[in-house]
């Protein structure tokens, strides 16, 4: 109010308004930086409001937000949807965990709370906060039982136009696929994953979409930096923001993980723990071996930043060729959902199988969802490819069968194929584009 | 702090200013971040678009930022998934206003823009400078004959951040795209809250600036005392400006793809003579020439009520002889805080006659009222949020309403037939 009375008392008052300005820019000086506009400030209302995929998303969701630090505490209430608003009384509230999180200059209090119990397949309405300061209500529907027909949406690298071109791309999905049970995001969410002003253009490019469908975040290189021991590590906002999974490996929790949906496994690499080798490489392919070995599921798809064939011809990652890629095989993953080169390319049929006259009995996808762009270089080993497109994917699976569409930022098919699941054989495609 | 030095020096007189504008939004920004929680920033929010008077050729869009940014811009063009590609977008200068109301302090800024080529979606943004919108999608409307699809809303003025965002994302989600929405008045509870305003934008979010609004006023976009339109009206919409004089923005038309849309200012019908009078020669005017195949007229107090208390005489009596003359098809109203569509129990224009016109009700908002008391209602439903989906293509208007769970509530087709009132034709759930 005070700031706000001076703009009005200046208005008829040129001469003070000059002394004003005087005083105001001795003040900045020491203080540009703290005083440049932040879009995204933490407040007393619930923002950054995410669900998240669980194990079992068909009888319970998980959900963070992030209030101002002053907001000590937080509720998440839930119940099965009704239309009659008087009803909403009879929501059954949890406690969030609350920790208090200072990054990038901002302090500012994460919230989570994970909800059990659910029945699946079932419409819920939901809504987090305290006190005075309560989120909207969204709607919400858990997962359904293996044999229902499942939709997810996936998307490459946001990166960059989080806040300019990735918006339309996001929104376009969800429209074309508002009943998604999940969406999939295969890394390099943020450029900077330190940077809280990004993930404040993601939660805002993606509005109530973030608060309506689980995601499941997969890591790429830029939610990682090098902290000042020189080790690289997931941004310190990761796991206050999301609450994905801790079924993966020690020390990779919340970004190796997995979750079971209607009879597909979802499986997150950490490919930036992978690209580096060492201990964060020999725990995945140890645990991925464990759950690929128990899978109850019919179907396979694993997600990860790194891809195991490049669509650029400068890039690379034979660790994850040489290490995972035979894991894929014997275990016959049915699809493989990537990111990191900023181009397009699917493809399947023309990837061999080591030491067999037989073919990869794996589809494997690069694609990105952003504005960062490359050229398309036609990779040897995809079956379809292209460059400077932004790109969403939209998968269904029913039965023996899996419609893979993937289409541009305004809405025309570009990719299609189906896989069906045969005894004993790779899966059959049919490319329908 | 290197930085900011190197910075600093650099700095020219014009520079300066510009930080200088930032740091009075910041300033405002954190002033008030305990108490507004929708305060005006330079980025542009509350991003909205309007029906034109032909949404084939033309689009109108409005954006607030804080009040030291003066200027603002549209830039459109045909979509493209190439982002390279929008360095060929069309740049347009937005009318901006400087707008000062009780303690907000805020720029409104409008385009309207003509010369677009029908049923083609476009890519827009609006800002200056730093300060840019994401790129939204936006399609015009088609010609006459193309298939067209449009969602109605009730009152919404209570729970607008509470448990209304439900109903439009529903809405939204279902009929991803319909050409236009209706609101059928009473969008706030107080037309001169800010918070209020702020809060159906944060409610809608993106949808606001993808699917062109008709926003007909009810009486709480009035102030309770004296007969003043919310303030923010007519500087954060840009509804056609071919009503009668004296209110304009509020009573309208629009022509959608063989679809004359009319909105009809309600509240100024029952309190002010002068301005019944004005509407009632301006819509039986619109009405006579009327080119277009069908006809929905929206307004906010309902010709029929759900209790003979809430009456509304003097709509009734205005305007009921100008829809049995000139056979409108639909009436979508609000008012009531509840549901109900009726026909088959209406007298059309003489007493032999069953009235041609489908009349309904609705409410989206968690507002509510309770007993429903009229003989005139076919279907009715109290405690209910809902929101309807219409399309209209060739001969057949299908109507569709659901509950905010999206669960189907009631559904008829109307069918024209050549020389006599329009079939309706009950589609309504067995279970309703």
């Amino acid at each position: 109010m005070h700031s706000q009375s001076y703009m009005m008392y200046t208005k008829n008052n040129p001469a003070i308004f000059l002394k004003l300005i005087a005083c105001i820019m001795m003040l900045m000086a020491a203080q540009v930086r703290s005083q440049q506009f932040n879009p995204y400030p933490p407040a007393p209302y619930p923002d950054r409001i995410v669900l998240n995929v669980t194990q079992d998303p068909s009888t319970s969701l998980a959900v963070n937000w992030r209030t101002h630090d002053s907001i000590t505490a937080g509720s998440a209430e839930i119940m099965i949807v009704v239309s009659n608003p008087t009803n909403a009384t009879k929501a059954n509230g949890i406690k969030a965990k609350t920790e208090t999180v200072t990054h990038d200059g901002i302090v500012a209090n994460y919230h989570s709370a994970v909800f059990a119990g659910l029945q699946p397949n079932t419409l819920y309405m939901y809504r987090v906060g305290q006190g005075n300061y309560w989120s909207e209500w969204f709607h919400v529907r858990t997962a359904g039982k293996p044999g229902d027909k499942l939709s997810f949406i996936y998307l490459g690298d946001v990166q960059q136009g989080m806040r300019t071109f990735w918006p339309r791309v996001i929104r376009e999905a969800y429209v074309k696929m508002p009943d998604a049970k999940l969406i999939l995001y295969a890394g390099d969410i943020v450029n900077r994953g330190r940077n809280d002003h990004e993930w404040g253009e993601l939660f805002y490019g993606g509005g109530f979409i973030h608060s309506t469908i689980p995601g499941m975040m997969s890591p790429g290189n830029h939610e990682h930096a090098d902290n000042a021991a020189g080790i690289n590590e997931i941004t310190s906002l990761w796991r206050p923001q999301f609450t994905l999974p801790e079924n993966g490996p020690e020390g990779l929790e919340e970004t190796c993980y997995y979750s079971d949906v209607q009879g597909v496994r979802f499986i997150s690499l950490n490919s930036q723990a992978i690209w580096f080798g060492g201990g964060g490489m020999q725990k995945q392919t140890e645990w991925l071996e464990n759950i690929l070995t128990n899978n109850p599921n019919r179907w396979t798809c694993v997600v990860f930043h790194h891809p195991v064939y490049s669509v650029k011809a400068n890039r690379d990652n034979e660790n994850l060729r040489e290490k995972f890629q035979p894991i894929f095989n014997k275990y016959k993953v049915d699809l493989v959902l990537q990111g990191h080169d900023h181009a397009y390319g699917r493809g399947m049929q023309k990837i061999p199988m080591p030491r067999t006259k037989d073919t990869s009995p794996t589809m494997y996808v690069v694609s990105m969802s952003g504005s960062k762009m490359y050229a398309n270089d036609q990779p040897a080993w995809a079956d379809k490819s292209g460059g400077y497109l932004q790109l969403y994917q939209l998968i269904t699976v029913d039965g023996n069968t899996l419609s893979y569409r993937s289409y541009t930022a305004t809405g025309e098919l570009f990719d299609a194929f189906d896989l069906a699941k045969r005894k004993g054989k790779n899966n059959l495609v049919k490319n329908l584009k | 702090m290197r930085k900011v030095d190197r910075r600093k020096k650099r700095l020219s007189l014009h520079t300066g200013l510009v930080i200088l504008s930032a740091i009075f939004c910041t300033g405002v920004q954190a002033q008030t971040a305990g108490v507004n929680p929708f305060p005006p920033t330079p980025d542009p929010d509350r991003i909205v678009l309007n029906v034109t008077q032909d949404p084939s050729t033309s689009i109108a869009v409005n954006w607030r930022t804080c009040d030291t940014v003066r200027e603002g811009f549209l830039e459109i063009m045909p979509v493209s998934s190439d982002p390279r590609a929008v360095a060929k977008a069309l740049r347009e200068q937005a009318k901006s206003e400087a707008f000062q109301f009780q303690n907000i302090a805020a720029t409104y800024h409008s385009v309207t823009l003509a010369g677009l080529t029908p049923k083609t979606l476009y890519m827009y943004r609006v800002g200056q400078g730093a300060h840019w919108s994401e790129w939204f999608h936006t399609k015009t409307a088609g010609t006459v004959g193309d298939k067209l699809s449009f969602i109605y809303l009730g009152d919404v003025q209570s729970g607008i951040k509470t448990l209304w965002p439900r109903v439009i994302r529903a809405a939204y989600a279902k009929m991803p795209g319909a050409n236009l929405m209706l609101y059928a008045g009473d969008i706030v509870n107080r037309g001169n809250n800010d918070n209020e305003w702020g809060e159906l934008f944060y409610g809608g979010s993106f949808i606001h600036s993808s699917i062109p609004g008709m926003h007909s006023p009810g009486n709480h976009e009035y102030a309770r005392t004296g007969d003043t339109l919310s303030a923010f009206w007519r500087p954060q919409f840009t509804l056609p400006e071919n009503g009668p004089e004296g209110l304009k923005e509020t009573c309208y038309f629009t022509d959608v793809q063989g679809m004359r849309f009319i909105s009809i200012n309600s509240y100024r019908v029952e309190e002010s003579d002068e301005d019944l009078r004005k509407q009632k020669l301006w819509v039986d005017s619109l009405l006579r020439n009327n080119p277009n195949q069908w006809t929905a007229v929206v307004f906010h107090h309902p010709f029929y009520s759900i209790r003979p208390t809430r009456d509304n005489a003097r709509m009734r009596s205005t305007f009921k002889p100008l829809f049995d003359k000139y056979k409108v098809d639909i009436v979508l109203q609000g008012h009531d805080h509840a549901y109900a569509r009726g026909m088959h129990k209406i007298q059309g224009a003489t007493k032999d006659e069953k009235s041609g016109t489908v009349y309904i009700l609705s409410v989206s908002g968690p507002k509510m009222s309770s007993t429903l008391q009229g003989n005139w209602m076919d279907v009715s439903a109290s405690y209910t949020q809902l929101f309807q989906l219409v399309t209209v293509q060739g001969n057949t208007l299908g109507y569709k309403s659901y509950t905010a769970a999206g669960e189907l509530y009631d559904s008829f087709d109307l069918v024209k037939q050549k020389g006599k009132p329009n079939k309706l034709v009950e589609k309504k759930p067995n279970n309703k």
